[in-house]
Parts: C-alpha cells; structure tokens; sequence
C-alpha cells in the first residue's frame, strides 16, 4: 500500500523556490533514508509535507494514504497518519510534556471517534516506552524541551513517535546529536515502531544510523530535488566521496 | 460638534463631583477627604492614567456609595471569615490615613466607605491567621495588621466595586495574599497598600479575568531592612474587557528584595495596561529589585501596553526590569498542531503555558482555567 506519494514537488518558502521537482513513493513496510549537502532542502521537504505555514506548494502533488494532502490543516495531516520528528525540538514552556502527550493522544483518538485516553492506562503506556527509550519518568513532568539537552530532544520526539503510533514517520536528523549509546535506544525506537504496515523517512547525515537501522532505500537529495536512489550501498559511496559527483550534474 | 473637555478642566470638575458628595461623616472619612482636596486628583487621560477612564471610577464610586448599606453596624453582619487568632473591629478614629496619600482614588474610597474595618492577625500566634475577605460589590476600606512575627494567610476575591486594603507588616511578619479578580462586566476598582517593617515577607498571588473597566493598584512601601516582597500575578482578558494594572515598590531603606513578575493574555478586542514603578530611595543602598512583565496579545484587536518605571535615587542596588508584549510563538503552535492537536486547542495550552509562569496558587489557577 502506497503510504506517501510526492510528484514534481515544487515548493518555495518566503517567495524562494526550494524545492524543484521532488519524486517519492513510499510503501507500508518500508523504510527509506534522506541525505543530501546542507541546504539541500531535506528539512524544507518535511515542513512542506507536515503543512507548515510559509510553505507553499506551487506545483505538483503530494499523496498521503492515497488522498491528496493540499488543502488538509496540520493536524488533519497527523490524524491522516504523518508524524514529523523535528531538526530541531523547540522548548514549550508551561507546557508539561504529560499533558503534550495526552493532548495529542486525545486529539488523534477524538478525530477517529474514540474516547479521551484514561489516565491510568495513558500513564501505563507512556511508562512502557520511556523505559524502552532510558527516559527517567522526570522528563514526563518537565515542560516539554525545556531544558532538555540535545540528545534528550531527540529521544523525546522518539517517546511522542512511539505512543502516537503514526503509520509515515518522516524523521529529520533525529540522529543528529546523539552519543554512541543514545543512538542505539533511538534506533531501537525506530525499529520497534517499524512494521509492515507503516513505513518511515529518515533524513540523515550519517551512515552509521544505518549500521542500527535496516533502510530498504537511499535518496540522495541536491537542490531540491531527489536525484538519485538506490540501497543501503548508496549510503556508504556518499560516506566515502561526498556528494561532489552529485553536485556537478 | 462638542468640543472636548481639556483634561485639567476634567479633572477639577471630576474633583467638585467628589467634594459635593456627602460623606459619612466619620472621622475617618473627613482625614480623606482632606488627603483628597491637598493632593487633587490625577490628570485624566495622562501619563499613567492614560488607558484608563478616571471619571468611570469615580461616577462608579460615587453610585456605590448612594447604595451603600449604612445600616450593617456590627462585624457579623460583614461576614468576614478569620481564624480565632485575628481581631475585627469597626473603626472609629484610625487617625493614621497616611497611607491613602499614596493615591488619591484611594482617599475616594476613604472619604465614601461607610465604614473602615480593622483586622489583626495577633503578635507571634502560634498558627497561622487566616483571613477571607467577604465578596461583594460595595464601598470596602480593610486595614490590616499582621503582628511581630505572626504568619497570615489572606483570600481576597472580589467581582467589581471599589476596594481598598491597607496592610502593615510589623517586623518578622509573613502575609500570603491571594487576590482573586473575577469576571465581570461591572467596575472594578481595587488598591492594596502594603507597609512592610523590617525582617517581614510579604507574598502577593494575584489572578485577574478582567471587567468592562478594571483598575488595581499595588503598592508596597518597604520602610524595614531585609524585608522580601515578591509580587506575581496573571490576567486573561476576553472580549472588550479593560484591565488598569499600577504596581508601585517603594524601597525606602537598604537592604531589602523584591520580586514582580506579571504575565497578561489579551483576547478579542480586550486591552490591557500595566505600569510597573520600582522607586528607590537615597537611603535604600543594598537593594535588591527586579520586574519583569510579560503580555501576550493573542486577539486580532486586543492591545497590551507596558510601561515599566525606575527610579533610582542611591548607588549600590542591584535592579532589573523588563517588559515585552508578543504574539503566540509560531513554532510552537506548530508542533502541537503537527501532534494532531486543533488549532484551538494548541492555542488554549500556549496561553496556559504562558500564564503558569505567573500563576501559582490554587485560586489562581482555578480562576484561570490552569489546571491540568
Ligand atoms: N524562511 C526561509 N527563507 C528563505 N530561505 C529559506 C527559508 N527557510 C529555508 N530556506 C533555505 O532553503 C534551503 C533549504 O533549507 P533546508 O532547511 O530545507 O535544508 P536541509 O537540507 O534541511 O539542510 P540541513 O542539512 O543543514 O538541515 C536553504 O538554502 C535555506 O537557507
Ligand atoms: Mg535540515
């Protein structure tokens, strides 16, 4: 089952045109990787996707669970079944990252019909995967981020990833920032929520994600365009030359 | 075309308005009266009392007090809660009114209440005092003594009309004061005036929904060494309420903090304005005073201003203020958004976010919507 389908995707920020073309089919069941130079437009791709204000789609088309996601509000996106893990977590002061937790949990379960989650058995829940992820039970109290340092960011979005059980995961550089351990819990995070009928995007810098994580497909991203995918070996040429062939074309 | 009372003529007639009403008669009341003709009133629609209308406090003062029940003679009937370590009386002959020097619309509540009403937590109680004031739109005037190092506890909630407190903290006294400012689409007008003598604490939590015209004053006069006052409160004001906020700190000897911290959420077409002043004074070296005051306008029409004050007369203090008024952080609204959550939804926790940082009772909080 087709999960995403981007065609010709062009997009531009701020009447800037990032995104010149992009092509991308991803299928319950896979998990594909995102790399690309810095400024390449790897994160410009999931802010577009995810419907964040300032990004606007000037032409072709973006398919989410087989309906097309122009005109769809953020959250309609995520209840459609997008989740994005962010470059960069922000802080949300007075927010307690319980109450983010519930919140989205009830906003998903209330878009499908569902009763609000209980207390105890949402407790329950969110104690499972933060002992999966080391996350002392702390952080649950604390205001979401703030505080926080890089790497448990990282980890948090890898908690919300978790218990809100998206079926398209696009993760940008959730690996950036992590010590050698934190990045193996991730990628037990991200391999325990893989399963065949979801599938995740991973936007990564390096290989060595790639050593935790079993990735069906590489895309190599140059401005704004995905020009070129293969496998997992895709990902150990760039390692070694860089993306300079890339460049030039 | 009429044309438009300049404000020192308004002010002079808002004046006579004042005089011409028959006051009480107490002693009290005529002392007031006297602070009132010496100091004049403020010039309406200048400097800090640009935002807000005087005329429609005084009218409003001037209407409550042809309402006003003569008739309640004993403390009972005032239904004021306390704790058996606090004495009530009616006043009589206070004498002291140099408080109400501090502002003139508090000589107007001095001149109009029917009665002043006097309560003392006792010196060094074992307990801690605990002092409800009763709600009601009427003419108050409260003075309150907390004793040598007697603890007190005090709930003040209040829904329009015109109110004045005067607090003394005589030395190594504590005073936890909750202020409640429910909604409502009468006026309100509320003054504290806090004395704090050496070695005292004062606590101030205030929460505020905001009516069709809302005016508070704060002020603390700190005349002991190493007194701590620290001062928060928040407001969340909806459709065209306007809400007045004054806090005066006075730092009239050394070595003594204090701590303001107001955050205010302005909706739909609501205004607010806050004016923080921290005066101190030539023999007030080895001060400490810090404010910050944040306001989030969240409405297509709504308006914050701020207006923070400092004024520093002496060398050796350490002081700080700040004051910003900004919009819902973007970002943040769209990650909740982006976690399935409604715009409004997201929108709700923001402001509750940003009013906890403020806000930290349970009165507070309920008043509010805080609560998790
Ligand atoms: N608001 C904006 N206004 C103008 N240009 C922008 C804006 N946001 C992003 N860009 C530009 O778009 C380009 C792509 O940025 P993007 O963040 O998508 O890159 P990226 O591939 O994620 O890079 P990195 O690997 O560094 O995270 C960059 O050149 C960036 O400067
Ligand atoms: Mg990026």
């Amino acid at each position: 089952m087709k999960l995403l389908e981007v065609r010709n995707l062009v997009a531009e920020v701020d009447n800037k045109q990032i995104l010149n073309g992009v092509n991308l089919t991803v299928n319950a069941g896979e998990v594909h990787a995102v790399m690309g130079p810095n400024g390449s437009g790897k994160s410009t791709l999931s802010n577009v996707l995810a419907g964040r204000p300032g990004y606007e789609v000037t032409s072709g088309s973006m398919e989410l669970m087989g309906s097309p996601v122009n005109g769809m509000s953020v959250e309609e996106r995520a209840h459609a079944g997008l989740f994005l893990g962010f470059q960069y977590p922000i802080e949300i002061p007075g927010v307690a990252n319980m109450e983010l937790l519930k919140n989205a949990i009830d906003s998903q379960r209330s878009a499908t019909g569902e009763q609000e989650i209980g207390a105890r058995e949402l407790i329950q829940r969110v104690r499972e995967v933060a002992k999966e992820l080391q996350f002392s039970e702390e952080f649950l109290k604390r205001e979401v981020n703030v505080g926080f340092s890089g790497g448990e960011k990282k980890r948090n979005e890898i908690l919300q990833l978790m218990l809100m059980q998206p079926k398209l995961a696009f993760l940008d550089e959730t690996d950036s920032g992590l010590d050698i351990d934190a990045l193996q819990v991730v990628a037990r995070g991200i391999n325990a929520f893989s399963a065949s009928d979801n599938a995740v995007v991973l936007v990564t810098h390096y290989q060595r994600l790639l050593n935790h994580v079993d990735v069906d497909f590489v895309h190599i991203m140059v401005n704004g365009e995905l020009v070129k995918s293969g496998g997992k070996e895709l990902a150990l040429d760039v390692e070694a030359r860089g993306y300079a062939e890339f460049l030039r074309s | 075309m009429a044309t438009r009372q300049s404000p020192l003529s308004l002010r002079d007639e808002l004046l006579g308005r004042v005089l011409a009403q028959k006051h009480v008669g107490s002693i009290d009341g005529s002392v007031a009266k006297q602070v009132l003709q010496r100091q004049g009133l403020p010039i309406p629609h200048k400097g800090r009392w640009q935002f807000t209308d005087l005329s429609v406090i005084i009218d409003d003062a001037i209407a409550l007090r042809r309402n006003a029940n003569l008739h309640e003679s004993s403390v009972a009937d005032l239904n004021i809660k306390t704790s058996s370590n606090v004495e009530t009386s009616l006043s009589g002959q206070m004498g002291a009114v140099e408080a109400s020097e501090t502002g003139s619309l508090i000589a107007v509540n001095g001149i109009f209440a029917p009665r002043f009403v006097q309560l003392k937590a006792l010196d060094s109680a074992d307990q801690v005092a605990n002092i409800e004031l009763p709600n009601r739109r009427q003419l108050d005037h409260y003075r309150i003594k907390i004793g040598k190092h007697a603890a007190c506890s005090l709930t003040d909630k209040f829904t329009g009309g015109n109110r004045v407190v005067l607090c003394e903290l005589d030395g190594g006294a504590t005073l936890d004061y909750s202020m409640v400012l429910e909604p409502t689409k009468d006026i309100s007008y509320h003054a504290l005036v806090v004395t704090m003598h050496a070695d005292s604490t004062f606590n101030l939590h205030s929460a505020s929904r905001g009516a069709k015209l809302s005016c508070n004053e704060v002020v603390v006069n700190i005349v002991g060494a190493s007194a701590t006052a620290s001062l928060s409160g928040g407001w969340h004001l909806n459709d065209h309420s306007h809400s007045d906020t004054h806090v005066y700190v006075n730092h009239r000897v050394g070595g003594s903090t204090s701590e303001q911290k107001f955050h205010g959420v302005v909706d739909d077409s609501a205004r607010s304005s806050f004016t923080g002043c921290i005066t101190i004074e030539q023999d007030a070296s080895g001060t400490e005073a810090h404010l910050t005051n944040r306001n989030l306008a969240t409405g297509p029409n709504a308006r914050a201003y701020a207006q923070p004050e400092l004024e520093i007369y002496t060398d050796d203090v350490v002081c700080s203020h700040g004051a910003t008024t900004g919009q819902l952080d973007d970002d943040a609204l769209f990650l909740l958004q982006s976690r399935g959550i409604a715009e409004s939804r997201a929108r709700e926790l923001l402001i509750r976010g940003f009013l906890r940082a403020a806000v930290d009772t349970p009165e507070g909080a309920k008043l509010l919507s805080l609560e998790t």
